[in-house]
């Protein structure tokens, strides 16, 4: 369980430090890291009304590995339901869908 | 605007480094660096430690559960009350002063830091049956590289540790602020956890904690990435040299560190509470 655990935290990471490093040579590329300090989303509503991420635009390619982070520990919480129900420890199953439906909750609340 | 880049990275690596070693996440660094040298915005600069805490906890998790010395059971367990701490607290937002829960909870830090300070390493040597800790099957070993032996422990006073991981919610809803220090306290306070155990499961746990938290900062639009995205890759790199180090280093001079670090964020805390941050 360990290993399988270890290994989904470092692959989602490494993916999201790969995305991560190719964008921030983009941004060298295109200069535009002078936008950092003039960043202007006032929410991720207004960038999906835009349709900025459907213009795959730049700053739309930029939220990419956000989410990718966002999603790891999610999915770290995911994979040991699994893992214990693989297992048969019962009491750790439940434990960790109660970890799971209360993030979802939690979701659920701020949207 | 290069120089930016580097310095920013150059700062989010340290600040990986400490987070990993001591289970805190980094925004401690971060978040003053981002306002006081780059001149980020306070909602901005949080957005990015919050992302910070993330990459900290999945890149040192990642090490730390390979090795063992991370408890993965007792870090899922209390996972439950610290999300139901932090839902809580994002519900009561606006009920209470920000300012005098900051003004409290670095009262409450220095207090504990100097707890830390003064008490000898736990290591098992008051080891009191826990029944809690007997049902759920949490107690554990790990092997010491520094010490070079394995290290038996049983966490102790779970029950109570339920309701300090809550409060850790709470102030982690309630003040938008990476809850790990206040985790780390309470393994190494209450459930009587070696220090090593304690930093590393407070990192696997802060990871999820702060999951929900950065949500709400996406949808708010707090989140920039130009900032953020720099501040992960050198969390990543700086997380990574961390849990090289953490091995090498013996609880007692992880706590001494941990107790100066503790200090540095209730000053923090205090400042930020009198508007100086």
């Amino acid at each position: 369980m360990n290993i399988r655990l270890s290994n989904i935290l470092k692959t989602f990471s490494y993916i999201s430090v790969a995305i991560s490093i190719v964008l921030i040579f983009a941004m060298i590329f295109r200069g535009s890291l002078y936008t950092s300090l003039h960043y202007k989303y006032s929410s991720i509503e207004s960038f999906f009304y835009n349709n900025y991420i459907y213009k795959f635009n730049f700053t739309s390619l930029l939220f990419i590995p956000i989410i990718v982070i966002i999603l790891t520990p999610l999915s770290r919480v995911v994979l040991s339901i699994f893992e214990y129900i693989y297992e048969k420890n019962t009491k750790f199953v439940f434990i960790t869908l109660i970890v799971f439906f209360l993030l979802m909750i939690s979701l659920f609340l701020i949207s | 605007m290069e120089l930016f880049l580097i310095l920013l990275i150059l700062v989010s690596v340290i600040a990986g480094i400490i987070g990993s070693l001591f289970g805190i996440g980094g925004g401690i660094v971060i978040i003053p660096v981002l306002i006081l040298l780059f001149h980020v915005s306070v909602k901005e600069a949080i957005g990015a430690s919050i992302i910070s805490v993330i990459v900290t906890s999945s890149a040192a998790a990642s090490v730390y559960i390979k090795s063992d010395i991370v408890n993965f059971k007792l870090g899922m367990l209390l996972e439950i009350f610290t999300v139901l701490g932090a839902i809580t607290g994002a519900l009561l937002l606006g009920v209470f002063n920000p300012k005098i829960l900051l003004i409290i909870f670095s009262v409450v830090l220095t207090i504990s830091s100097f707890l830390i300070f003064l008490k000898k390493n736990n290591n098992n040597k008051y080891y009191q049956e826990d029944h809690i800790s007997k049902y759920f099957d949490l107690d554990s070993k790990y092997y010491d590289e520094s010490d070079n032996k394995v290290i038996e422990y049983h966490p102790a006073h779970i029950s109570y540790g339920f309701i300090s991981m809550y409060i850790a919610g709470l102030i982690s809803g309630l003040l938008g602020i990476g809850s790990g220090v206040f985790k780390v306290t309470s393994f190494d306070s209450i459930m009587k956890i070696p220090m090593k155990v304690s930093t590393t499961t407070s990192n696997f746990m802060i990871g999820v904690t702060a999951c929900a938290s950065a949500f709400i900062y996406l949808v708010r639009g707090y989140i920039n990435p130009y900032i953020s995205i720099p501040v992960a890759v050198g969390i990543f790199l700086g997380a990574m040299i961390g849990t090289k180090i953490l091995y090498k280093q013996h609880d007692t001079t992880l706590k001494n560190i941990f107790f100066v670090i503790l200090i540095a964020i209730a000053l923090e805390m205090f400042f930020r509470a009198l508007g100086i941050l």
